[in-house]
Parts: structure tokens; sequence; C-alpha cells
């Protein structure tokens, strides 16, 4: 049992570590890479617990599909655009130490009033690990549940679909105030707030590159409106 | 906790890992050598009979040469980033199963490194994050046609892995398990066709999920036609331009590890793993990823480089609704209990 709990300690403080580092990495990038560490951490602190499952789900969501997309529009934005994380303004500042503080306070108070162990339930790690993927897949699954997986299934699918279209630089249909407004959805009178035309209002928009400045990182960056 | 089965898997971990990178080495050889064929030409042939000393002497050449970092680069990621790839390439195969368990001084042992009973999931999940290598190399040499590629790269793998994965699921359902040590033991049931007694290897029962396997495997390690990372044409090499020397080199063997776990895992799901005629065992498996690997050379000699836009349609217009299909039809045959086990 040490060992484990000794592995355990090492896991956590990387993870720990990491994501200090998320919070204190000048360049998003690195934020992003330490993101990854952190979250790699927490999946073998789940293999520990011989939850490999869940470990595995972690890693192919969040690392595999989630920060991959993260990086990849950080490299679609100019580095040298991006707003300064650390600074600005004052009262911006002042702000974010109350937030950070409060919520600091909240978790302490949450743990504080609590014993940190839990009550000890039926599932010992040997338990999980007997029962294994089979078990979750078949209460996942069971007569009581699927519709409810399916809905999730599609939004996440719709969701893919949709997320490398931009890349491709097609244009987006998005109906526009005015045709809405005319004849509504279901009857109803839908009025989408007029955003402003980026590129008629003359704003600097990021491009891929400073010189290069061609349409499909315009339309990417306007949203894709005419 | 069972520390001599724990020594065990390290030594074997150890020792499969040790013949991925001899592996890896002459992979490169019959890659150059075949290609020639397939070319009119000869190949390396001068190092060593039939040229086979060449991948050491190439070896020694790129561990002697300069390693350099681009003034613009970002230092700390453009130096770790071709080790991520390395690291990452060979642990797919740690789920392999090589063999039935034997009895050695009076011990039993398994001959797979480990059986975890995600075994599938963890080669996508390992797959998943070997990309890392790739996005932050090219993101970290300062360089355009590094970062072209590396985004290329990333768009690419996100689609093709959600293929790979999807694929798989119709083996899921008709095991019922994800672990490959399962797998393998379904496959080696018999499959009675009429009056034909074939193996329940499930490139028989599940063809449409093997072609999309091989496909969005190929694009999976980069390989051509699907080689678009590191398009020559376009953009000189892609997100390894700024690397040289021994961190070159690794991208390289990550390369080819790739397709070897690629296609040892392919072996195993697809084409009964150790299973065959006669007797089973690992040589069973070494002919079948042989295949693959013959293969993806044959591919690579034979096919131009896709376009980017046709890269993705075929990802997202015809390789993922067709898994969905395979994936509804199989549950449909599976709870009609034909095929069931």
């Amino acid at each position: 049992m040490a060992i484990e709990v000794l592995i355990f300690y090492l896991l956590a403080g990387v993870a720990i570590a990491a994501a200090a580092g998320v919070v204190l990495a000048r360049n998003p990038v690195h934020s992003a890479v330490s993101l990854v560490l952190s979250f790699i951490n927490v999946a073998a602190i789940y293999v520990v617990l011989r939850a490999e499952f869940l470990a595995v789900a972690q890693i192919i969501v969040y690392t595999g599909a989630i920060i991959v997309l993260v990086l990849f529009v950080l490299m679609l934005v100019q580095q040298q655009d991006l707003p300064e994380f650390h600074g600005g303004r004052p009262l911006r500042r002042a702000v974010g130490f109350l937030l950070g503080l409060a919520l600091l306070a909240e978790v302490a108070a949450a743990i504080l009033t609590r014993s940190l162990r839990g009550a000890p339930g039926s599932w010992t790690p040997e338990a999980v690990a007997a029962v294994g993927v089979r078990w979750l897949g078949f209460e996942l699954f069971s007569a009581k549940k699927p519709i409810r997986w399916e809905a999730v299934g599609c939004c996440c699918g719709g969701w893919e679909e949709g997320a490398p279209l931009p890349y491709e630089s097609r244009r987006w249909d998005i109906p526009s105030a005015a045709t809405v407004g005319k004849s509504g959805f279901y009857g109803w009178k839908i009025q989408f707030p007029q955003l402003e035309n980026p590129v008629a209002s003359g704003r600097k928009i990021g491009t891929f590159g400073r010189e290069n400045r061609n349409a499909g990182a315009n339309s990417l960056m306007a949203g894709g409106r005419d | 906790m069972d520390w001599e089965a724990l020594i065990v898997s390290y030594l074997l971990g150890f020792v499969l890992l040790n013949i991925l990178l001899v592996l890896m080495a002459y992979m490169t050889w019959f890659e150059r050598r075949l290609v020639a064929f397939f070319q009119d030409r000869i190949g390396p042939n001068r190092t060593g009979p039939f040229g086979l000393l060449q991948p050491i002497a190439d070896g020694v050449k790129l561990i002697s040469k300069e390693d350099i970092v681009p003034a613009n680069a970002d230092r700390l990621i453009f130096l770790v980033a071709p080790l991520l790839s390395f690291v990452l390439a060979p642990l797919g195969a740690l789920v392999v199963p090589f063999g039935d368990s034997i009895t050695l001084f009076g011990r039993q042992i398994d001959l797979y490194v480990i059986d975890i009973n995600v075994a599938a999931l963890y080669f996508l999940a390992v797959g998943s994050m070997g990309v890392y290598g790739i996005i932050l190399g090219g993101y970290a040499s300062g360089n355009r046609y590094s970062l072209l590629g590396a985004l290329r790269s990333t768009a690419q793998v996100i689609s093709y892995e959600l293929v790979l994965g999807l694929s798989l699921v119709g083996i899921f359902i008709l095991t019922g398990s994800l672990s490959l040590v399962e797998i393998l033991r379904a496959q080696q049931r018999t499959l009675i066709l009429g009056g034909l007694e074939l193996p329940n290897w499930f490139i028989l029962s599940q063809p449409l999920a093997f072609v999309l396997f091989l496909i969005a495997a190929v694009a999976e390690t980069n390989r051509a036609p699907f080689d678009l990372p590191e398009a020559e044409t376009e953009l000189i090499a892609g997100y390894f331009t700024e690397y040289s020397g021994f961190r070159f080199s690794f991208y390289f063997l990550a390369e080819y590890i790739n397709m070897i776990v690629v296609s040892l895992i392919a072996a195993t799901l697809f084409l009964g793993g150790i299973d065959g005629p006669f007797i089973d065992g690992v040589w069973w498996l070494v002919a079948k990823a042989f295949i693959f690997l013959f293969f993806y050379v044959w591919l690579r000699a034979t096919l131009p480089r896709f376009r980017y836009d046709q890269l993705m349609g075929l990802a997202w217009k015809v390789l993922l609704p067709l898994a969905l299909i395979n994936i509804g039809v199989t549950g449909l045959v599976r709870l009609w209990g034909i095929g069931a086990l």
C-alpha cells in the first residue's frame, strides 16, 4: 500500500505543479502544454485507483481532442496580437485577485468542513477492477438510459462534424437579422443582434500571417459573416 | 503486490522495445530497397551484404551531425517535441499479445506485456497523444512551413482518429470486450459458413471495418498518400524542416515505429494475430504484420498525395458515415442473434 501512496503523491505533486504552470506561463502554448501534463498525471492517478476506462477516456477526450483543438486555435492566431494576460489595468487586476480569493475560500470551506476521505463505500479498487469496463458498458447502456446517451452522442457528433468546417474556409450561412425577422422560426419573431461587420468597419482583424491576409483567414476570424 | 509478475512484465516490455528498435532500423532499409525496385532502381546495396549495414551507417551519420536550434525557436519545446514523438510511438505495442502463456522455471508466464481491459482504447489514446510531438515541433520551430505542417497534421489526426476508433466498435460489439487478449481468443474459434470452416478472423465478419481501419491507420501515421504534414513539394519538409541530426532522427524513428505498431495491432485485431494453420505462434503475427508493412511501402510507391480538401472530404463525408453504418448493421446483427458468440 505504501508504494501506491508514494506514487499517488508523486503524480498529484506533478499535476498540481503543472496546473500552476497553466496559470503562470506567459506563453499560451506553454500553458496548454502544462495542461496536457496535468491531465496525464490525473489520468495516471485514475490508473492507480484501477479505473482504467476513466483514465483512457480522459486521455482520448481531453488531451487527445480538446487540447489539440486549443493548440490548433493558438496556432491560427498571431501570437503578438494576443492581449496581455499578465498585468493590465489595475481595476481588472484587483477584480481578478478578489475573484480568485473568493474561489479559494469556497474550495477551502468545502474541504475544511468535511472529512477529506469521504464515507467508505462498497467499491474498493479491487472490486472496480474485477467488474471492469464491461459492467460500465451494461450500466450506461441499460434499458433506462439509452435515449439520453443517444442525445448526447448526437450533440457531440454535431460538434465534431462542425469543428473542421471553418478551416476549410467554408462560409456559414448564418441567417441574418433581416431574413429571420421577416419569417421567424415556428412563428416566433426572433431578432438576432446586428453584429458589426469587421471588414466593413475597418477594424483590425487577426490574420494567419501578417502580410498574408487571404480570404480564408478573414472569413474564419470574422465568423464567416458577409 | 506480485513483484515477480511485475518484473517479468518489465523485462518483456524491455525486450519488446529493443526488438522494435532493431525492426525499425531494418524497416527503413526494407522500404528503400522496395521503393527502389518499384521504381526500377537498385537501392542501397553498398554497405554490407545487400546493403544490410546501411541503417547503421545512417544512424552514425545522423548522430554525428550538428544539432541546430533556430534563433526564432521556442527553445524548450523545440528540444522536447521530438523526444515526445519518439517515446510515445512504441507504447502501443505493449498491449499486443505475442503468444499463449508458457511455463518457465515453474512459473506461468503470459507472452504479453500487459492485458488491460481497455487495451484497444489504450492504443487509440497513445495514438492521439503521439500527435503532440508533431504539433509542438512544428510550432516551436518558428518557421511558417513547419507551422503549416503542424496545422495540417492536427486537423488530419483529429479527423482520422475518429474513423479509427469507430471502425473498431464493430469488433467490440461482436466480442463484448475491449481487451486484445479477449479479441484474440474470440478469433481463435471457427466460423462455419455453409460447408466451409473458416477461422473466425474479423476481416471476414467485419470487412468494411477492416478497410476503414486500414485507411485511417495510414492517415494516423502520416504516411503516403496522407503525408500532407511533410509534403516536401509544398512545405519543404513540414513540421521537421528545422530539425537536424539526432533530433530529426527521432521523428524519423517515431514514424517507422508507429508503422510497425499499427501493423501489429491491425494483424491482431483483424487477421487473428498469432492464430494460424499448423502451430499458433508469434511467427504468424510477424508474417501478418509484414503484409501490412509491405502494403505501406506499396502505397507510398504507387499513390500520389491527396490534396487537403480531398483529405478532409474523404474522412468526414465518406469514411465517417460508412463507419457509423457499419456499427449500426453490426449492432442489429448482434441483436438478432446472428453471429452471436
